[in-house]
């Protein structure tokens, strides 16, 4: 009986809808309206995004979130390879090393971004402190670079562990074979990472990568709870932008924007698993 | 032309001599508790494989074999004892040091790089300049049948070439004095078994390389080596050629392992100047008769399915059993056969006629006889 | 209790696995499916089972068309490769779970002696109370295997399922469930590739090749006569030898030749041989290095590998060109390089067409 498995998925599917479908249908019908506080909706078709695709400051907003997105993953990508190799592999120390890892991760957006920002705050704060011992003037509400490169170090200070410990368990599925064959054939340690490493990684890098690429896309509570946004629009990545325009009541223009960013991400979503079944073939025997 | 290249000396790197005599000396190795359900330990192992010979290394699953493999390989440490390599102790030795080559159950080659690149790999990291490479990667290709191969991204070559390019890495270097191979044929198709265990048995010849095979098939290890030494739970049974194996089992496990069907083991009993098995009887020398008589314990008689002989006519000597299954494959047919609560297996060829339940004239000719005191063979 | 198959067609991403596959096996049989790796026996067992549908085509269990009916709503059982069991349920419980979620309630003193007797059966008695990850694998089959058995499926479907044991094993099961078997009143399809587990255990073979079914017979027929080169060549222990030659008339007499030392006389064959070329398939136990009957060619070849195959040496020879392997019946020393003599047995040999491979003639004396 085919349907029997529907049944199953019958629970999550009604949640689904319910927290999913209703408010897409719901943000795609503001997206085709013009709507200003109070008024009657009116029907506006596309010019919504038209407005979105000519405004600077959407395409402001997208290009500092595509900057931020690739570099922290260029940054948390490397140095997860970096920690996963450095920990333990067997023995007491692993269960230690991967509890203290995963401890960033347990932590709730909002505190984490509150707790950064206190560490950021030019009166109390760590950081400032620590910058004014090397002379450098820190202070993330007025100067964009400080800010921009806060919230990089706390998704990097929140991510990493991920990508460490994803990484960690793709070298466990090495088998010590081949690192003893390339022991046996002379390979230095920068070839053994070169050629049995990241080649046997390639499957659980391009599943990382591909994860933090669109989680980042989509960070939210930190530059809200850091920055606010600021200062001005150093740090108004895409989700912020849109959350502006939708508290200032232009709902049409904030649907669409919204519209938009869900086809992004669709998109890249697509991309990741046209990539990860295509590595998965090709890790045959 | 791989003989000549063989004899010429290699100007620049120091050339460390090719001899492999492998030894280990009470050796101990014990298996933690977490690893696997098998709880014996191996406990003074005594051990040698000799220069430029094909050996096996031949147990049941969970022997300790693999272990043995990977102590002298290097990437176990035992608790105790000594590794030598020609008489010198390698313990601390990395295994390329120990001028090993490995090949493991499932290929190791690296899927980036082509065969070529696979072979040089190891002549280019130790800094040998390109002709020299190109002409060895050229011999060991052509000796191993990949010479088509080469150009070809090594993640798409099937598991029998794959395994190719493993040994081939391992022997591309001319200091690999031994090669190590753990049960290397497992993922193999069937019908490729042959081709790959003539070309093993063709590259030990060529380049006299001391090779150790590891198996569970005695198949695999009577077919490779000149001398196999049989496992069972950590212990060495014995060590020999496998026609040695074949006809003087040293032990019941031994005779009951190799062959196909295993050894008949019949418990029996000296009685009145004669074997007394279950109602039967049995005529021997007096000699022999000698030698069991009066030992206590378990005697236990052993003869080979091939040896024993069967007829449809009764006579002196010879019992009856009664035939319960007969399995016929062809070139020959096994009998099981049964008699007052005995069991055994009889060979006989595709010519014999009988059908089940049939009565069988069975007789033990004295000479192919074996007698086992206590599980070990004493005539 | 039979099986039908009509016109089963499958085929994965493009790649056609089988393709007007047509079966049939009758009730009370072993049958085994017998093919190389990759030849679609899984395939066609887990159609056969009900665990996939054909892309077209038709199964019918006892003239009853099953093809859309789930495996779980029919009387099967099915044994894989992978020693597959529940591992947080010890082995009684493990053989027990199909009794259980039976659709007839059946009582807990029924089930235990079901369990208790296949157990029994299968030497596994002692270690019911086992879990999975305590016993061996040969244990973990023959739990597999009972629970199949307690289960009184009517069709018990397996797939390769002594592939993963150690040697030794194989070769004690392959006994053993010959005969337990034996008492069995359904039937039973075993996909292999051994010829080897098809002579010992079977009553049926059906041979997979090229998309289906290239012949299907008892055994013993199947073996005797085989219609093709493939199924000669596949279906015996060991490879039969199949050699090439040319049609050759000499002196008004017909011949066979394959060397100048290699001819046979094919006048006494009733059938015309219309073509120039041929195979001649000759089993490796019907060479030999004694001259054991008068009629027996003597041909001189080059030793090139001596297998110890358990209590035989296949001998690996080149007569001139030509690549053959004789089973010698004892274990012996040869040397890589001698050149020997050894002895054709004329009246053995297999004609095959060489283009089509289709069975021919066979040179046994034809009186």
């Amino acid at each position: 009986m085919k349907q029997r498995p529907w049944l199953f998925l019958l629970p999550t599917l009604l949640l689904m809808s319910i927290s999913a479908f209703v408010p897409l249908i719901t943000v795609i019908n503001y997206s085709l309206h013009y709507i200003f506080a109070g008024s009657i909706p009116e029907f506006v078709g596309l010019q919504n995004y038209a407005e979105v695709m000519g405004d600077t400051r959407f395409r402001q907003a997208l290009l500092l979130q595509l900057a931020f997105s690739f570099m922290v993953l260029a940054i948390e990508i490397p140095l997860g390879i970096l920690i996963a190799l450095s920990l333990p592999r067997k023995g007491r120390g692993v269960g230690l090393s991967l509890v203290l890892l995963g401890i960033p991760l347990l932590i709730p957006y909002n505190v984490v971004g509150i707790t950064w920002r206190l560490f950021s705050q030019s009166d109390i704060g760590i950081i400032p402190r620590v910058f004014s011992v090397f002379g450098y003037e820190y202070n993330v509400s007025l100067q964009s670079v400080d800010a921009f490169l806060t919230l990089m170090l706390v998704d990097i200070w929140h991510w990493t562990p991920f990508a460490a410990l994803l990484i960690y368990a793709g070298l466990q599925a090495i088998p010590d074979a081949y690192y003893q064959a390339a022991q046996v054939d002379g390979a230095s340690t920068w070839k053994t990472f070169r050629y049995v490493t990241l080649p046997k990684l390639r499957p659980v890098l391009t599943l990382g990568i591909l994860i933090r690429f669109m989680d980042s896309f989509k960070i939210y509570s930190e530059p809200l709870l850091l920055t606010g946004g600021g200062p001005g629009n150093a740090t108004t990545f895409l989700s912020l932008f849109v959350a502006r325009k939708a508290e200032s009541y232009e709902l049409g223009y904030a649907g669409a924007v919204s519209v938009i960013y869900l086809y992004i991400v669709i998109v890249l979503s697509y991309l990741f698993f046209q990539v990860a079944t295509h590595s998965a073939k090709e890790q045959t025997v | 032309m791989l003989r000549q290249e063989n004899l010429l000396p290699k100007p620049k790197t120091r050339i460390k001599k090719k001899m492999a005599t492998i030894e280990l000396k009470n050796l101990y190795y014990s298996y933690s508790l977490h690893e696997g359900d098998s709880a014996f330990s191996i406990t003074d192992l005594n051990a040698i494989w000799k220069d430029r010979t094909a050996n096996a290394l031949l147990g049941p699953s969970g022997c300790g074999k693999t272990t043995i493999l990977n102590i002298i390989s290097g990437l176990l440490q035992p608790m105790s004892g000594a590794v030598l390599f020609d008489g010198k102790e390698v313990n601390r030795q990395s295994t390329r040091e120990r001028q090993i080559a490995q090949v493991f159950q499932f290929a190791v080659v690296y899927d980036t790089m082509n065969v070529y690149d696979n072979l040089a790999f190891p002549l280019r990291n130790s800094g040998q300049p390109e002709k020299n490479i190109k002409q060895r990667v050229k011999e060991i290709a052509e000796l191993l049948d990949l010479t088509h191969l080469l150009g070809q991204p090594a993640g798409k070559l099937n598991p029998a070439e794959k395994q190719m390019v493993s040994l081939g890495r391992g022997i591309v270097r001319k200091d690999t004095a031994t090669v190590l191979l753990d049960e290397p044929l497992t993922v193999i198709d069937p019908i490729l078994k042959l081709d790959i265990r003539r070309k093993l048995r063709e590259v030990q010849k060529e380049l006299g390389i001391t090779m150790i095979y590891v198996t569970h098939d005695q198949h695999e290890a009577l077919t490779f080596a000149d001398h196999v030494t049989i496992m069972n739970k950590g212990v060495i049974i014995q060590v020999g050629t496998p026609e040695e194996l074949f006809l003087n089992p040293a032990t019941p496990f031994v005779g009951f392992f190799i062959g196909s069907p295993g050894m008949n083991m019949i418990d029996c009993e000296v009685k009145n100047h004669g074997i007394s098995v279950n109602g039967f009887s049995l005529q021997i020398s007096e000699e022999k008769i000698r030698k069991i008589e009066g030992l206590g314990g378990k005697i236990q008689l052993g003869i080979r399915p091939e040896f024993i002989e069967t007829r449809k006519s009764p006579g002196d000597n010879w019992n009856t059993f009664e035939l319960t299954l007969v399995e016929n494959v062809g070139a020959y047919q096994i009998l099981t056969l049964e008699a007052n609560n005995l069991r055994i297996k009889a060979r006989v060829d595709d010519q014999f006629k009988a059908r089940e339940k049939d009565p069988i004239q069975v007789h033990f000719p004295e000479d192919k006889v074996r007698f086992y005191h206590n599980e070990k063979l004493i005539t | 209790m039979s099986i039908r198959a009509e016109k089963i067609y499958k085929s994965y991403e493009g790649k056609t696995v089988l393709e007007n596959l047509n079966l049939e096996m009758e009730s009370g049989s072993f049958c085994t499916l017998l093919g190389p790796t990759g030849a679609g026996k899984t395939t066609l067992l887990r159609i056969l089972a009900g665990i996939e549908k054909p892309d077209q085509g038709t199964v019918f269990y006892h003239g009853v068309d099953v093809t859309s009916v789930p495996v779980q709503k029919r009387p099967v059982a099915f044994v894989y490769q992978q020693f597959v069991n529940y591992p947080s349920m010890t082995l009684y419980e493990n053989i027990a779970s199909p009794l259980r979620v039976s659709r007839r309630k059946i009582s807990k003193a029924r089930i235990d002696r079901k369990v208790q007797e296949t157990a029994e059966l299968l030497g596994i008695r002692e270690v019911l109370h086992h879990l999975p990850r305590e016993v061996s694998g040969g244990q973990l089959q023959r739990c597999a295997i009972a629970r199949a058995l307690a289960k009184e499926a009517k069709y018990i479907f397996m797939d390769e399922p002594l592939a993963n044991l150690d040697y030794k094993l194989r070769e004690e099961l392959r006994g053993q469930l010959k005969e337990i078997f034996r008492e069995h009143e359904g039937m039973v399809v075993y996909a292999t590739p051994e010829p080897i587990d098809v002579l010992t255990m079977a009553t049926h073979v059906g041979f997979l090749h090229e998309h289906g079914i290239l012949q299907y017979g008892e055994v013993r027929e199947v073996y005797e006569h085989p219609s093709h080169a493939e199924v000669g060549s596949w279906f015996s222990y060991p490879k039969m030898n199949m050699i090439p030659c040319e049609v050759f008339k000499h002196n008004g007499a017909t011949q066979l030749k394959v060397t100048d030392e290699l001819k046979i006389d094919i006048d006494s064959l009733t059938i015309e041989l219309n073509r120039d070329r041929y195979l001649l398939g000759i089993r490796a136990h019907h060479l030999s290095v004694l001259k054991k009957k008068k009629t027996m060619i003597p041909i001189r070849a080059t030793i090139e590998l001596a297998e110890v195959v358990g209590s035989d040496t296949e001998l690996h020879l080149r007569h001139e060109n030509k690549r053959m392997i004789l089973l010698m019946q004892q274990v012996g020393q040869f040397n890589v390089g001698d050149v020997m003599t050894v002895y054709i047995d004329p009246e053995q040999f297999y004609i095959f067409d060489a283009q089509t491979g289709e069975f021919v003639a066979k040179t046994e004396n034809q009186d």
